[in-house]
């Protein structure tokens, strides 16, 4: 053989051997491409698409339904932003608005008295300029009790509106002249609705409404008159992110607000709906991180499938002479294209499904839903990067370091990542989305650290658990196909210990955000049961009191008790005057007078936290619990109170919570008997009346004409659409959320497809049947199932505890029939589903299985 | 700093060893390997399972590294560069054929082929492509260049990965038992386009076989046992045609 001389290489080019970024590019598009062709790319792609759009419906549906309650929110107040003052509103309020962008109004409230003839009565009168209504809805009817029609001015000058009852009161008809101050008004319409009434009703009589410009000349107001003046500023447009002016104006307002003025918002109004509004956003928070946390799990295994799969083609390329950075960047390219192919489907379908729940809910909302904030497409669009990076990057990395050997020697396996080192990515990543998913920092915290650390410990536990049971079950008792089941789930104890922790993660969250769902729902029907009350009688004397009660029996009205009311002042605390302690005498309930009762028996809706009920014991009262730590009140205190001039003494004797959302009366001071029996109380009652049963409340306002009636069912009813249309939104999350978690668990069970393939195909060489292999692997998946389903129950309960007791301030009762259940259904579940995705592994022949594993 | 020698040899091995740890114990796999192996010599590599051939087959491509001696591939010491460096000078005159053909399954025939002639930076997307499809006519699959790997049967896809090897015009070729998965009469098939190719250009040729008819047309067979070279023929057998050969055996 001619010997040749060595054309040896000067030095070793490396920059121009391997890998050019085009041909980089180019094979890797024609690689991916060919394995999605090959379907071999289902999974992986399936999950991601699942992932961008479940986090992409979630987040810009949430957005859409925040603001749509926000809108809500809005109507009730009226405004964006009201400022309310004893006193006229200086102009540079309004210029300040204004230069905002905001447009404005202005409103001014005070008690007056109506003269019709030979009748008369106390109105609250609302007299409003040419802007009003800003926000919400006021509608006026030309009949009494009539259906109204919604206006978008106030009345005009000369003209007055008047809510049906004042209209009973009066004994007047529409188009009739009646006097307030010194000016007549023709009535010129009854209102049906006045989206932004709220207010404090203590002090409310029925509503007169008349244009501000009327004020003047009827001489209503003068100097020293008690009045409420409101500012009320709302945005021009409704479909865009707007929160960002009101913040700045609210900012802006903040450091100018004095004494006698301050700035509204809907829960000082302490409408049971701030609370409810606050619980759904909570959900829409929780099954926003649920539903990545579940993607993420389905990404991470999707890529420790892929990753492994192509350690063969990672090799075979390092052989051929590409660098280990050509070779990862092959597949990150990959992954990228994968993402971007896969968050633009996703987004799609996000878009469709969240406007198709939009269109389910839009007749609910009477205005349309605002689009969602660029800053919820932000998210949907970064939801599949940062997952990718947070779950698939630890695994796609091996990819990188895989050795040329492994070409000659299969067994050998990139170096894998330490595993908490893949942990804490995931869970930097999850914790970092779902705090810009929800705001909300305590919730994601609790959620993503506290669920992780359990997990751990979980972990830990399982595996020296199945290597417990690996030493101390007697396998040759079992036959061979349960023990080849059994020996596949402890021979590797941390890969059974994964997907175990996989399917309780799955079904954990499935239980999380269904009993949350139902609890939620349930306390939001108990906040407004069918038949609450919604009128509220105020001002009953002790002599009217026994009439009343028949006369509220005998129209056929529901009724709740009669609670005593004396208006009264806590003027001392353990002897030293609260209006000498800086840091208490600014706080609203020392400013005014409390509304003071005395009960026997604990009101519905209180609990005791603290001491114990007033029951056999003189001198106490029972302070309401928040009211208590505002002004630092202890149990045993000594509470000096002045009524009508009269002061006296009591002791504290116990803490009382007390729920704000039920809508009946309420008090923060509840005395024993003795202490208040003496001095002269007027009485408060709350009852139901039907739509039908306003004929006999109009008798009802004649006969006892002193009595103030609060008519409340126009709130109530807005409460209760509101509540439908979360509820309503709160059921479709939930299915979403339930679908994720079901393609996980494919995902999941698919990822052990090739071993299992593998294994069935040696099993079926040496003789095995596919009824045999089938119970295999039945039994081993049972198993999984029932040991998941009891992790999960046990993970969901301690979840739920802390969510209900942290976030939702909910009571949390123990599932105990889940206990049961869940385990079983879990197994039989798993098993079913496990035989439909790995029905492969029974209908494959065992020869085209060991050609292709 | 890398060390460039000019020798006769295109591969020389000095007193290689390999040792790896299993647990506390240490175990010698290769001791004390020295050899030369001239351009353009075909040598096979025979021995039992387990006694290191393959382990040698990879250090000698660079795939694997020693634990002590040298070991210089086309005059670069090999034992001196690292993991990316060695890639390179695979990629510039190194190929292989192994024993369960390594094709991409996700890449058609041509792709698979024209995928290290791209990775040698010497043609553009268009030129591979063609030399590729001139490559899979010399290996007598011109029909079959769309077909995926799974498509084709074991012989007609070694044949794919010896046009791959040759494509990329390597100096030299390693093979890892190349006829290992293959029926007899397929692998004297695969054995001759492998010897022909080789002969027409001028590869030197080092392949591991259990398969003595393989090991025979070689210029030289090196019997490793226990990881020490024990014997080292040289056979002229070369110097007769393949059907000769075949009706020898």
């Amino acid at each position: 053989m001619p010997k040749k001389a060595i054309n040896s290489p000067a030095t070793i080019d490396q920059a121009n051997t391997g890998l050019k970024s085009t041909k980089l590019l180019r094979l890797s598009m024609s690689l991916l491409w060919r394995e999605v062709r090959a379907g071999q790319m289902s999974v992986i792609i399936l999950a991601l698409i699942l992932a961008v759009t479940a986090a992409s419906v979630i987040s810009v549906f949430s957005n859409r339904l925040d603001s749509g309650m926000l809108n809500k929110t809005t109507e009730l107040l009226g405004a964006d932003v009201r400022v309310r003052s004893n006193q006229i509103i200086p102009d540079t309020f309004y210029q300040q608005a204004k230069s905002f962008g905001l447009k404005t109004t202005t409103t001014l409230e005070f008690p007056s008295v109506v003269i019709f003839g030979e009748e008369m009565s106390l109105a609250a009168v609302k007299a409003v300029d040419a802007g009003y209504p800003l926000k919400g809805t006021v509608s006026v009817s030309q009949h009494a009790f009539g259906a109204g029609t919604k206006v978008i001015a106030g009345p005009n000058t000369g003209e007055v509106w008047l809510e049906s009852r004042l209209l009973a009161l009066l004994n007047a008809q529409i188009g009739d002249q009646i006097e307030v101050g010194r000016s007549t008004f023709i009535i010129s319409g009854l209102i049906t609705q006045e989206s932004d009434r709220g207010g404090n009703f203590y002090s409310l009589s029925p509503r007169l409404m008349m244009n501000l410009d009327d004020i003047k000349a009827a001489g209503l107001v003068q100097l020293g008159s008690r009045v409420t003046w409101r500012l009320l500023a709302a945005v021009n447009l409704t479909d865009v992110d707007n929160s960002a002016i009101i913040n700045n104006f609210k900012q802006w307002l903040e450091p100018k607000i004095e004494a006698h003025q301050n700035i509204e918002s809907l829960s000082d109004n302490n409408l049971a709906l701030a609370g409810s509004l606050d619980k759904a956003r909570s959900y829409l928070s929780l099954a926003a991180i649920l539903a990545i946390l579940l993607s993420g799990i389905a990404i991470a295994m999707a890529a420790r499938d892929y990753a492994q799969h192509h350690f063969d083609t990672s090799a075979l390329l390092r052989t051929l002479g590409a660098s280990r950075s050509q070779v990862l960047k092959l597949f990150l390219i990959q992954l990228c294209l994968l993402a971007l192919v896969t968050s633009i489907i996703g987004l799609i379908l996000g878009t469709l499904i969240q406007s198709f729940l939009v269109d389910i809910l839009s007749a609910l909302f009477v205005n349309e839903l605002p689009a969602a904030s660029w800053h919820a497409w932000a998210m949907a669009c970064a939801t599949a990067p940062f997952i990718l990076i947070g779950f698939a990057l630890p695994h796609l990395l091996r990819l990188g370091r895989v050795s040329p050997l492994r070409i000659l020697r299969r067994e050998l396996e990139p170096m894998s990542w330490n595993a908490w080192a893949v942990y804490c990515l995931a869970i930097s990543s999850v914790f970092v989305l779902s705090y810009w998913f929800t705001q909300n920092l305590k919730m994601s915290a609790l959620l993503v650290l506290g669920g992780f650390l359990i997990l751990s410990l979980l972990m830990l536990a399982l595996r020296f658990l199945l290597g417990l049971l690996a030493k101390v079950i007697p396998q040759q008792r079992f036959n061979v196909y349960f023990r080849f089941a059994w020996q596949h789930m402890v021979r590797d104890t941390q890969s059974t210990a994964t997907q175990i922790l996989a399917f309780s993660i799955i079904l954990m969250v499935m239980v999380v955000i269904n009993t949350v769902r139902s609890d939620l729902l349930a306390d939001w029907q108990q906040s407004l049961p069918e038949g609450a009350p919604n009128f509220f009688a105020m001002n009953i004397q002790s002599y009217e009191v026994e009439p009343y009660q028949q006369a509220l029996e005998s129209a056929g009205f529901k009724r709740k008790p009669l609670f005593p009311m004396i208006a009264g002042r806590l003027t001392e605390i353990n002897g030293s005057r609260v209006q000498d302690n800086d840091e208490i005498n600014q706080d609203p309930a020392l400013q005014r007078d409390l509304a003071l009762t005395w009960s026997d028996a604990l009101p519905e809706g209180n609990k005791v936290l603290q001491g114990n009920w007033l029951s056999t014991t003189t001198q106490q009262v029972s302070v309401e619990a928040r009211i208590a730590s505002r002004l630092n009140i202890q149990l045993d205190d000594t509470l000096t109170f002045e009524v009508a001039g009269e002061r006296f003494q009591v002791g504290v004797s116990s803490i009382r919570f007390v729920d704000w959302g039920t809508l009946s009366p309420n008090f923060y001071m509840i005395f024993s008997k003795d202490v208040l029996e003496s001095l002269p109380a007027a009485y408060l009652t709350s009852f139901h009346v039907d739509k039908e049963q306003h004929k006999q409340l109009t008798q009802l306002i004649r006969q006892f004409p002193t009595i103030t009636l609060l008519d409340m069912s126009m709130v109530f009813v807005q409460i209760q659409k509101l509540l439908e249309q979360v509820s309503m939104a709160v059921e479709y999350l939930l299915i979403l959320v339930l679908l994720s978690g079901l393609l996980v668990l494919m995902a999941t069970l698919h990822s052990s497809l090739d071993e299992r393939l593998q294994q069935g195909a040696v099993l079926r060489t040496l003789g095995a049947s596919r009824l045999q292999l089938r119970l295999s692997q039945w039994c081993e998946f049972a198993l999984l199932g029932f040991v998941a389903g009891v992790i999960a129950i046990m993970g969901a309960e301690a979840i739920c505890y802390v969510l209900y007791n942290k976030l939702f301030d909910l009571e949390y009762q123990v599932q105990w029939i889940l206990w049961l259940v869940l385990p079983i259904i879990s197994a039989v579940f798993i098993m079913l589903l496990a035989s439909i995705t790995t029905r492969k592994v029974t209908r494959q022949s065992p020869v085209s299985v060991l050609r292709e594993v | 700093m890398m060390q460039e020698i000019q020798t006769d040899s295109l591969l020389k091995l000095k007193d290689v060893t390999k040792t790896v740890s299993s647990g506390t114990e240490q175990l010698t796999i290769l001791q004390g390997i020295s050899l030369e192996i001239k351009p353009g010599e075909t040598t096979a590599i025979v021995g039992a399972s387990g006694c290191g051939k393959s382990t040698l087959l990879g250090i000698m491509a660079g795939l694997d590294e020693c634990s002590s001696g040298e070991i210089w591939l086309q005059g670069q010491a090999l034992h001196q560069l690292d993991e990316d460096q060695r890639a390179a000078l695979r990629a510039q005159g190194v190929g292989f054929v192994f024993q369960n053909f390594q094709l991409l399954l996700g890449l058609t025939a041509l792709e698979n082929v024209s995928l290290p002639i791209e990775m040698s930076g010497q043609h553009s997307f268009s030129g591979s492509q063609n030399l590729a499809r001139d490559w899979l006519n010399k290996v007598g699959l011109a029909h079959r260049i769309t077909h995926y790997p799974r498509q084709l049967s074991g012989g007609e896809q070694q044949r794919v990965a010896i046009a791959r090897a040759f494509a990329a015009q390597p100096k030299v070729l390693f093979a890892d038992e190349p006829t290992g998965n293959l029926d007899s009469k397929t692998g004297h098939q695969i054995i001759d386009l492998l010897f022909d190719l080789n002969r027409e250009h001028q590869t030197t040729l080092i392949l591991v076989t259990h398969d003595e008819y393989l090991a025979k047309r070689c210029d030289r067979t090196l019997r490793i046992e226990d990881g020490k070279i024990i014997n080292d023929t040289q056979s002229n057998l070369d110097t007769t045609t393949p059907e000769e050969q075949r009706s020898h055996a």
